[in-house]
């Protein structure tokens, strides 16, 4: 049976303040990216889908069981990167991994195989007797990856996985995302639109706790088509333009600087672009005046 | 000065010296409350021999040292044997002679006799200014410390602004508690008559420095707040500039080394330098003027003390000079890389080998070894084994009354009650008989020795008389508490029993003990996981909420229980290597405090299930402090307000301030409330 995520009317309230707002999705297998900026509520999603926090209101459904009443028998099904890097300075790689392991139930001979190969997978097998405490911001993360791969997890929670990573690495982890994910549920929160534009079946857009919309990256692009602008003109003409559009993209090229804007309408004498990407739904959905 | 400034508003600067200063005013006070039981005992003889040697004692002293002309040489190793005697002769009669004009007064000398004794204030002034170099160093670590070297002042000037705090912290950590000492002893024990020269007191008879009792105390104070500055230099610089494998290594070497040879040299070898040249002979500085010994330095006697304070002030110049110049100047650099690589091989190999555990001894490994669970219990086994040599419990019980207690000791029967009172009556009549005898010999005329022996023994048979008698009432005491109340009770010898569940000077140390054991070892549990923001990913996982809480619950049970018990074990076994615990089989109403308790079980039982109580009020406890550190940001908060919570009550309440009572949990530990 294929796996399936349904979360229901999800809301978390903070005294008067509004975290997530009547949140419903459901995510299948594959790779689901979560774009959103700071403070949208992707963290706070993500904490409730792992009952890390108490929720307001809502179900989440994982195969149309509540989570809530699964219980151990959920977190045993679920791998988490959390945003904020929580390790132990003091222990070393393969320490942290064999208590991770001890945490998530496996027993001594599959701890110890899951955290060879998972060593070995994002690269710190050599540095695995090192303390974390030593670790880049980069090798902390990967750490933080293998542990949520321990116990072959059918649902991936992962908070901003990528950060801290070189390109190098980015581009690793993403493909090895779009492997495992053929057969899991992956949810991806991030704010680089890069990590998920080639792996990521559907997105969600986040906005102020609301969701605006889950569609495909396709789907996305097209409803953005009409509403990417490019202004050209010298560079004091584009930077009066940026003071109305501040968070217009300036951009250089031979003929000279060209300001990118998101807006709907396009204001006159903006050309609509051709190339519009990810970034550009982004910036419309998430940044620009359009709501 | 903003350096100084923001060392000094810090608030757990002030925090941790305000904890030392109680902790070490309430263990001192202990300290004088356990010594003042000796000094009552001995008080008559110390007198006797305090008043021969203030009128002639120290003169003849003196005199001595003139006639003989021998001090305490010491023949050295770094020069030759009869040159080195002659002139440290001279030397010996020159110290001695200016001190001949001396006019000694007698006081209150309790005190400092106590404060010579009292030796563990001289380690807990360290740990401030140890506290304050590890923050220093996490702050040159830090990226904040980059930023700060790329400034101006940020190298030298900052370094020197950072050493004054330092000396500033080591200042008021030896004000406050030698300080603390010195008035507490002077309120406790008496006015030690401060303008008195020093050699008034006994102890310090081969004290060679015209000094009052005042300029001793100041003089104290000083020696040891320059062994605590260097000393902290010394982990500044280690610590900075040493893998940490390596600067443990070379801590254990220098100040562990100096530690060791303080504490093992004699004075008598030959070769002592180490002995005197030595920061923990500046640190205890007692050594200098309790005794007298010159240093053989190429055949010229040097006093002990000019050449520790010399030593130790090279010290400090090359200390401080590589401080600034290998954390300030140069670039930052770390030695020992080599021994860091085998030493994380040899970790790499074990937790490869051993590394993978349950969850159970993953979350002990974490409370050991990560948190210093290990070391803890080491210091704490430590501590109480001194405690065992320390702890002593006397009784006075006589040749005369062993054989009354072998005789009647036990259950009230009637035999015994009979055989009492024949007994008795033989000795009234004895009594009857030399009080004739008495009267016989002072009415015929007999030599005043004759009567007196008839006296004599008259008094020794009255006094026999009422021993019994008093045996007697007790007996029949007993017996009608048994029949009053129904509860069986026996006359044995209540002294151990009394010791036991009595509060004591001794039970409280214990308590003490088992206080900060419990709070270092579980303060930061929980908060240890808040450190580093684990809980979210800690708690998605499958065993990462009740099987991780109980794991912890089971550590913190098992390791409170054990330390319950093997403290408060001490104090019962030394109680019953002392003293002996008499018919532990007899009920449990034998014993007088125990006769409020509404129920009946032999005093073994009793022994035992009160031991239990302790340690159920042990587990209890630990789980508050574990509960409270959990609330917290990191271990270093969850630490400082367990010991704000737990500590401080029972500190001040040790010192006197009787108000804090309900609030002492000491006393809920011992169930003495």
């Amino acid at each position: 049976m294929p796996n399936r995520l349904e979360i229901q009317n999800l809301r978390k309230n903070y005294g008067s303040f509004t975290a997530l707002d009547s949140v419903s999705v459901i995510l299948e297998q594959g790779v689901t990216g979560l774009l959103g900026a700071n403070g949208a509520g992707k963290s706070t999603l993500m904490k409730l889908m792992t009952d890390h926090m108490k929720r307001t209101e809502g179900h989440i459904l994982y195969n149309g069981t509540e989570v809530l009443e699964m219980g151990a028998k959920w977190r045993s099904l679920i791998g988490y990167t959390p945003q904020l890097q929580g390790l132990y300075e003091d222990s070393s790689a393969r320490q942290f991994l064999y208590y991770m392991a001890s945490l998530k139930g496996l027993r001594r001979r599959q701890a110890k195989e899951q955290t060879a190969r998972l060593l070995q997978l994002v690269n710190l097998e050599a540095a695995a007797h090192r303390k974390i405490g030593t670790f880049s911001g980069g090798m902390r993360q990967r750490v933080l990856l293998a542990a949520a791969l321990l116990g072959d997890p059918q649902v991936l929670i992962l908070d901003e996985p990528t950060a801290g990573l070189d390109p190098e690495e980015r581009i690793r982890l993403r493909n090895h995302i779009a492997d495992i994910a053929r057969e899991r549920i992956v949810l991806l929160a991030t704010h680089v639109v890069s990590d998920i534009e080639c792996v990521a079946n559907s997105v969600m857009l986040l906005k102020a706790g609301k969701l605006l919309a889950h569609e495909s990256p396709q789907k996305l692009i097209a409803s953005a088509q009409g509403k990417i602008g490019m202004f050209y003109g010298g560079y004091e003409e584009i930077r009066v333009l940026q003071n109305q559009y501040p968070k217009g993209e300036v951009k250089q090229n031979q003929q000279g600087f060209a300001l990118r804007i998101a807006a709907d309408p396009l204001p006159e004498g903006c050309v609509p672009a051709q190339d519009v990407g990810l970034e550009d739904v982004y910036r419309l959905y998430l940044e620009g005046d359009h709501a | 000065m903003r350096e100084l400034q923001r060392i000094w508003t810090a608030p757990k600067t002030l925090l941790v010296l305000l904890l030392l200063a109680v902790l070490n005013l309430a263990v001192f006070a202990g300290f004088c409350r356990t010594e003042s039981g000796h000094y009552a005992e001995e008080a008559q003889q110390r007198s006797e021999q305090t008043e021969t040697y203030l009128t002639s004692g120290y003169q003849q002293y003196l005199s001595y040292i003139t006639a003989q002309s021998q001090a305490q040489s010491i023949l050295g190793a770094l020069g030759k044997q009869s040159s080195f005697i002659t002139r440290n002769r001279e030397q010996t009669i020159a110290d001695f002679k200016a001190l001949g004009e001396l006019t000694l007064q007698s006081g209150e000398e309790n005190g400092i006799r106590t404060l010579l004794r009292f030796t563990l204030t001289d380690y807990l002034m360290l740990l401030a200014p140890l506290l304050l170099v590890m923050e220093l160093i996490t702050a040159q670590r830090s990226a904040c410390g980059a930023m700060l070297r790329c400034t101006k002042k940020g190298r030298c000037q900052l370094m020197l602004w950072r050493m004054l705090a330092l000396f500033s912290v080591s200042a008021v950590s030896v004000l406050l508690l030698w300080g603390g000492n010195l008035m507490y002893s002077s309120v406790f024990f008496g006015d030690p008559v401060l303008d008195r020269p020093l050699q008034s007191i006994m102890e310090f008879q081969q004290c060679r420095f015209a000094l009052t009792v005042g300029e001793w105390f100041a003089a104290m104070g000083i020696c040891k707040l320059f062994a605590v500055f260097c000393i902290a230099l010394i982990f500044w610089l280690v610590l900075s500039v040493c893998q940490p494998i390596l600067s443990v290594l070379v801590l254990l070497l220098t100040v562990g080394g100096q530690w060791l040879c303080y504490m093992l040299i004699v004075p008598a070898v030959s070769f002592n330098y180490p002995k005197f040249c030595n920061l923990f002979a500046l640190l205890d500085a007692d050594l200098f003027f309790t005794d007298y010994c010159n240093l053989n330095w190429f055949s010229y006697p040097f006093g002990m003390f000019e050449s520790c304070v010399i030593a130790c002030a090279i010290l400090l110049i090359l200390i401080s000079v590589s401080c600034i110049v290998c954390i300030a100047m140069l670039h930052p650099f770390v030695v020992g890389g080599r021994v860091q690589y085998y030493g994380e091989k040899l970790r790499a190999w074990c937790s490869v080998r051993f590394g993978c555990h349950s969850l159970f001894w993953n979350e002990g490994k974490k409370l050991l070894i990560a948190q210093r669970g290990l070391l803890i219990l080491v210091i704490t086994a430590a501590l109480g084994y001194s405690l065992w040599q320390d702890l002593m419990f006397y009784t006075a019980t006589d040749y005369q009354m062993l054989i009354i207690y072998e005789q009647y000791e036990g259950e009230v029967t009637d035999e015994k009650l009979t055989k009492i009172a024949d007994r008795i009556e033989r000795l009234e009549n004895n009594v009857q008989q030399y009080k004739i005898s008495v009267q016989h010999a002072i009415d015929i005329g007999l030599s005043d020795f004759a009567v007196a022996e008839a006296q004599s023994k008259l008094a020794q048979a009255e006094n026999e008389l009422h021993r019994y008698q008093d045996v007697q009432a007790a007996l029949l005491d007993v017996r009608h508490y048994t029949e009053d109340t129904g509860y069986d009770a026996w006359w044995i010898r209540q002294n151990a029993y009394i010791h036991l569940f009595s509060e004591s000077a001794g039970v409280r140390r214990c308590g003490m003990l088992l206080l900060l054991c419990l709070v270092f070892l579980f303060s930061g549990i929980g908060a240890y996981e808040n450190q580093y923001g684990a809980n979210p990913l800690l708690r998605s996982t499958k065993r990462g909420r009740w099987g991780r809480n109980r794991s912890k619950l089971l550590w913190i049970v098992g390791l409170s229980s054990i330390a319950a018990l093997a403290l408060y074990g001490i104090h019962a076994l030394r109680i019953a290597d002392s003293v002996g615990f008499a018919f532990m089989e007899a009920p449990m109403h034998s014993i007088t405090i125990l006769r409020d308790l509404p129920f009946s079980i032999s005093l073994r039982s009793f022994i035992l299930l009160f031991m239990a109580a302790r340690m159920l009020a042990a587990v209890l406890f630990a789980l508050a402090v574990a509960w409270i550190g959990s609330r917290c940001r990191n271990t270093q908060n969850a630490l400082l307000i367990c010991l704000m919570i737990f500590l401080l009550p029972a500190a001040l309440c040790e010192t006197g301030i009787g108000i804090l009572r309900p609030a002492d949990w000491i006393c809920w530990l011992g169930l003495y409330q």
